[in-house]
């Protein structure tokens, strides 16, 4: 699997205020990676610099393998840009805007443009200063879609979307990559859970963590012990245990390096016998709430 | 050249409104400047508030038109929809310089040639002072606004660009007017004139090419406050000599300046009188010869050396002193001491 999109020690700094500190991250090609954070966690900023509308301060961003610093037009016509913020032609109409954009890419396809007109519901003759978020973020992306992009980026796109916008939108997406990758940033990590082959964690501009979905829902566990002799507890709990927690005979932990054997055998180890142990996958939700508490109490 | 002609549709389709009212002005300014002559010399028709009018409207109406057209893809900014499209960014200044072209130099050349003809005067023989009219057009109309504009994201802010340096200006006009103003040239005051044309010419083509390939606004806007820095500095600081050597280095008439004399008219001696004119200041008028100019030509007083020497011996010596309020009077001169 190559890598469509990377970032190697990417810093940006406004002035003191440090938005993203040495960020590496890797987007493999084909992939949906969701970029997940709270606000203000420099998830736009890192879309912004590998799309080359802001610059760096360190580090390097690398879009299909050339420096973003220098992409060029043609390699926009294999990028669908598609962001919450984005300031369209108003004066346009969406028939309009998407004739207008058409001569920009050798790939673009009229019938498939027509297609996501009518798969978005879109109005032609509507002028864009006269749709809607909802509509405006459809005929963005429409726009972004009628030329089968390799790449495409979304930032925030469902901010403001009511629930259905929403799923029409992850519908649209996902039935017109045609194996693109795509990358999209939210704070929101429901609305990315669904769908995404890949997800990053970016908290205070840095990568918490950035794996496949698969193997981070496998790797973490919620883990309750009935002691047998109430009295043991450990020296040092090990790394890779969070959000330790010890009644008088009751241990429960989050192992984010979850192994079957692995795990019972440190279990015994540092507890001895035991009268039951508990092992409980965790939902995704409940994944980032772990690692964002264990991040803040090492900050 | 496909994809700027491209753009360049769609800005006529979207200010369609503004160029109607640019090619309504420019007809405006064809019909006054036409008839300009009749009503300079027939009092009764005399139309110069129309003419007035249009000469105020008409650099308006280009501005609105620049500032509307590069504003339409603007330049400062990172979520604009254009930026993260396969623009090529020769090919939007190449489609922006076009619709400049199309809709204000070529109207403004076909407006001057009709005036030309208006006037009786061959075209011809005027096209390239007509084309030289269009070189400057671009010069003081065009590329300052199209630089600021460039440098904006909407009227707001060209205008806020347009009035810092105008009330700063004013500012320091008021405080030390030399500044503005510019050093005294006398003659070569032209030189001040191309000096500030050129460095606007260089620092807003400058400022256009580094917008339209990086958009790194804060650079090209330190750029643009340096070239009103230097033009302004220029102005003020180039020398009366050096002025007058290029002058002299340009000009196609030699003169042999060793044939060239100043001396006391002792035949007019006459004229000579020395009035007190009150407190400390006197009033010294001499009659001079200059001898040895080339015929045809004039001779201009610019600046002078002082040596006076009182009866007591006392001396007092001044050294290229420049007459800025040297005014010509007949034959004569009077010449205050600054």
């Amino acid at each position: 699997m190559t890598n469509i999109l990377r970032t190697i020690d990417l810093s940006k700094r406004f002035r003191k205020t440090v938005v993203l500190d040495h960020l590496n991250m890797i987007v493999p090609e084909h992939s949906v990676y969701g970029l997940v954070g709270p606000n203000g966690a420099g998830k736009t900023t890192t879309i912004k610099i590998l799309m080359n509308s802001r610059q760096a301060t360190e580090g390097v961003a690398e879009v299909f393998g050339c420096d973003s610093r220098r992409l060029s037009p043609e390699d926009f016509t294999q990028i669908g840009y598609v962001s919450e913020n984005q300031q369209m032609p108003e004066w346009m109409t969406v028939e309009y805007f998407m004739n207008y954009l058409r001569p920009f890419y050798p790939d673009w396809d009229v019938m498939r443009a027509q297609e996501l007109l009518r798969l978005f519901e879109l109005p032609p003759d509507r002028k864009i200063r006269n749709l809607s978020h909802g509509m405006r973020m459809k005929a963005a992306l429409a726009s972004s879609l009628a030329y089968r992009p390799r790449l495409i980026v979304l930032d925030e796109p469902f901010t403001g979307l009511d629930a259905l916008v929403r799923d029409e939108l992850i519908e649209g997406v996902l039935e017109c990559a045609d194996g693109a990758t795509i990358l999209i940033s939210s704070h929101d990590l429901s609305e990315v859970e669904s769908f995404a082959s890949h997800i990053g964690y970016l908290d205070r501009g840095r990568l918490q963590f950035s794996e496949e979905m698969t193997s981070l829902v496998d790797r973490f566990r919620e883990i309750e012990i009935t002691l047998a002799n109430p009295s043991q507890s450990p020296i040092s709990w090990p790394a890779a245990w969070l959000n330790t927690e010890q009644s008088a005979a009751v241990v429960r932990f989050v192992d984010t390096q979850f192994d079957q054997e692995r795990t019972i055998a440190e279990v015994h180890r540092l507890f001895g016998n035991t009268h039951q142990i508990s092992v409980n996958p965790m939902p995704l939700r409940a994944i980032f709430v772990t690692l964002a508490k264990a991040g803040r109490k090492a900050a | 050249m496909r994809q700027a002609l491209h753009i360049f549709k769609k800005d006529v389709r979207h200010l369609w409104f503004e160029i109607a009212v640019a090619i309504t002005v420019v007809g405006a300014f064809t019909f006054t400047g036409a008839r300009r002559a009749l009503w300079l010399v027939d009092p009764a028709t005399n139309r110069t508030a129309a003419w007035t009018l249009v000469m105020i409207l008409l650099p308006l109406a280009w501005w609105t038109l620049i500032a509307r057209v590069l504003h339409d893809e603007a330049l400062p900014g990172d979520n604009q929809f254009w930026i993260t499209r396969p623009y090529s960014w020769k090919n939007l200044l190449g489609a922006k310089a076009l619709f400049i072209l199309a809709f204000i130099s070529i109207p403004m050349l076909l407006a001057d040639g009709v005036i030309v003809r208006a006037y009786g005067l061959p075209l011809g023989a005027e096209m390239r002072g007509l084309l030289w009219s269009q070189v400057l057009i671009a010069i003081v109309f065009i590329l300052p606004i199209a630089a600021l504009s460039a440098l904006s994201t909407g009227f707001v802010q060209l205008i806020f660009a347009i009035l810092t340096p105008c009330v700063i200006a004013l500012g320091v006009a008021i405080i030390a007017p030399d500044v503005v103003l510019g050093g005294f040239l006398g003659g070569s005051d032209w030189v001040q004139t191309y000096y500030a044309y050129l460095v606007i010419t260089v620092a807003a083509s400058a400022i256009l090419v580094w917008q339209y390939s990086t958009r790194r606004t804060a650079a090209g806007r330190c750029l643009g406050v340096a070239a009103g820095i230097l033009a302004v500095l220029g102005m003020t600081l180039i020398p009366w000599p050096a002025a007058f050597r290029l002058q002299s280095w340009l000009s196609k008439h030699r003169v042999d300046q060793s044939l060239v004399h100043v001396d006391f008219d002792s035949s007019s001696r006459w004229l000579t009188r020395v009035v007190i004119e009150g407190g400390d200041r006197v009033r010294v008028e001499l009659p001079f010869d200059i001898t040895g100019l080339p015929p045809n030509m004039m001779a201009r007083p610019e600046g002078f050396s002082v040596r006076l020497q009182g009866p007591d011996g006392t001396m007092w010596q001044a050294d290229q002193l420049l007459l800025r309020n040297a005014a010509r009077w007949d034959k004569s001169f009077r010449w205050r001491l600054p």
